[in-house]
């Protein structure tokens, strides 16, 4: 269903129902964002969907499963009051390239002179540096990243079938930005992002293979910092990997490839995928 | 709503609905609200964690068990669900709607996503026929309370037209998409949403839910 044929105004009622695909549900939340009538319907129906829950029975979970939660609380961490403010709305290539630079600075500033392009949604007010191609010859089919608040303990504790619902709820973000790179290769990465999730997920579309020994690796670069965000190891056309650590919006995310079991720093050339 | 009706919820440790929907009304009652142990919760507070798990939890699981059935994944998902409620209670908006829609919703929303995820450990081609609306009081020792909110659905299941139920009915307790309930009643998608609006706008009546 393409963005023309949605019909949002005769949506609500699946809305609340949960009865829209991952993908309506994102068209919908768009117009949502955008009209104060469907808003006001959509919470009036919300409420009522509310009710319907209330309508089935209460059943008392075992003391274990409430045990198992406290538990893990201390490796949960709680998204913070306010989304990040935008602070450095414009991140500069620059700030890659200062002083004590580490090796990933080094080799990010040796491509921060790329022509910055403009993109939509929240990339929109952001310069992006073109991927650079070498790494990008030997991409991967599909590799998708779910990563942010949401991942570290919680996504490592619960088990993958976690990541599809993270992914899910990504998609289903008021706020959720995709940001397309293409590849030297051929193929795309998209970044998908939600500030208000503090989360993001990485797809790679038609991008090539890695060898058995390769892995990509993402990184956050803020603050002159460069911080690992996880390993993903392709095995198949759709392979899913958590990222470690929040996602910030002002924060760069770039990719490498990297040596079976990642690197402390990256040592492929990075691209670029978001910020900066 | 009565005012007796809400101090029994209160009494029983369950705030509902119909309370947080009258915020200008709400009687002061001796549990604390769980609007306000979300807002503790925003601040790492474990007691308020606990306390509001207690009042919800068997909520939760009731609603994602009706949903998913089986009863492994119900509590793996009714454990997603009070993590997330410990992640993201900063982000609740009270202005928005009350707490308890809030971690419903949130809780709906997993059990869905849990079944669209692995639809096929749930055999959803043997499920044919439309149930009826039963919600399955039957089978639990239900509390007042809980036989209240069921009447109270039930009367206003009866006000909606077969196919409004049915599509309801299968949209939010089956947890199937409107293109799954298009294929299931044989009627067009642009059908069925315009049933499931009408028939929640027409629930949301009867209810005489506000927001």
């Amino acid at each position: 269903m393409t963005r023309d044929e949605f019909d949002a105004a005769n949506s609500t009622g699946a809305y609340a129902l949960g009865a829209l695909s991952a993908e309506d549900r994102l068209l919908f939340e768009d117009e949502l964002a955008g009209s104060e009538e469907l808003r006001a319907e959509v919470a009036g129906l919300v409420d009522t969907a509310a009710v319907l829950a209330m309508a089935t029975p209460p059943i008392d979970p075992p003391p274990a499963l409430k045990s198992n939660i406290m538990a893990m609380l201390d490796s949960t961490p709680q998204l913070p009051a306010q989304p990040a403010e935008d602070v450095l709305q414009s991140i500069d290539a620059a700030r890659f390239s200062s002083s004590a630079p580490t090796a990933a600075d080094a080799t990010i500033s040796s491509f921060a002179d790329h022509q910055p392009t403009r993109r939509s949604g929240r990339g929109a007010r952001r310069s992006r540096i073109r991927p650079l191609t070498a790494l990008l010859a030997s991409a991967a089919a599909v590799a998708l990243f779910v990563g942010g608040a949401f991942a570290g303990g919680l996504l490592g504790t619960i088990g993958s079938e976690r990541q599809s619902d993270q992914f899910a709820a990504l998609n289903a973000a008021s706020d959720v930005t995709r940001e397309v790179t293409p590849l030297q290769s051929g193929g795309t990465a998209t970044l998908v992002s939600s500030d208000e999730l503090g989360a993001s997920a990485i797809v790679l579309n038609d991008a090539g293979d890695l060898t058995d020994d390769e892995v990509y690796q993402l990184w956050y670069l803020h603050d002159q910092k460069v911080t690992s965000a996880g390993i993903v190891d392709p095995d198949g056309p759709q392979t899913y990997a958590v990222l470690d650590g929040a996602f910030d919006p002002d924060y760069a995310v770039a990719m490498t490839v990297e040596p079976a079991g990642g690197s402390e720093q990256p040592t492929g050339i990075p691209v670029l995928l978001s910020g900066a | 709503m009565p005012m007796s009706l809400r101090l029994f919820h209160a009494s029983s440790g369950m705030l509902v609905l119909v309370a947080e929907s009258n915020p200008g009304d709400s009687p002061s009652v001796e549990v604390e609200t769980r609007e306000s142990l979300l807002a503790r919760v925003a601040q790492g507070d474990k007691a308020a964690f606990s306390d509001l798990y207690d009042q919800t939890a068997p909520r939760v699981l009731g609603l994602i068990r009706r949903v998913l059935i089986d009863h492994a994944q119900s509590e793996e998902v009714t454990q997603e669900v009070f993590l997330e409620i410990w992640q993201s209670a900063s982000r609740y908006e009270p202005n928005k709607g009350g707490a308890t829609t809030w971690i419903l919703t949130m809780a709906h929303r997993r059990a869905i996503d849990r079944i669209r995820a692995s639809q096929s450990s749930r055999d959803r081609d043997m499920k044919i026929g439309v149930r009826d609306y039963d919600p399955g009081v039957d089978d639990v020792a239900e509390s007042v309370e809980i036989r209240i909110e069921n009447e109270r659905v039930k009367k206003a299941m009866q006000q909606l037209t077969e196919l409004q139920r049915q599509a309801i009915t299968l949209a939010f307790y089956e947890g199937y998409t409107h293109s799954e309930v298009s294929t299931i009643l044989h009627v067009p998608i642009g059908t069925v949403k315009t049933r499931l609006r009408d028939g929640m706008i027409r629930l949301r009546d009867a209810m005489g839910v506000t927001s």
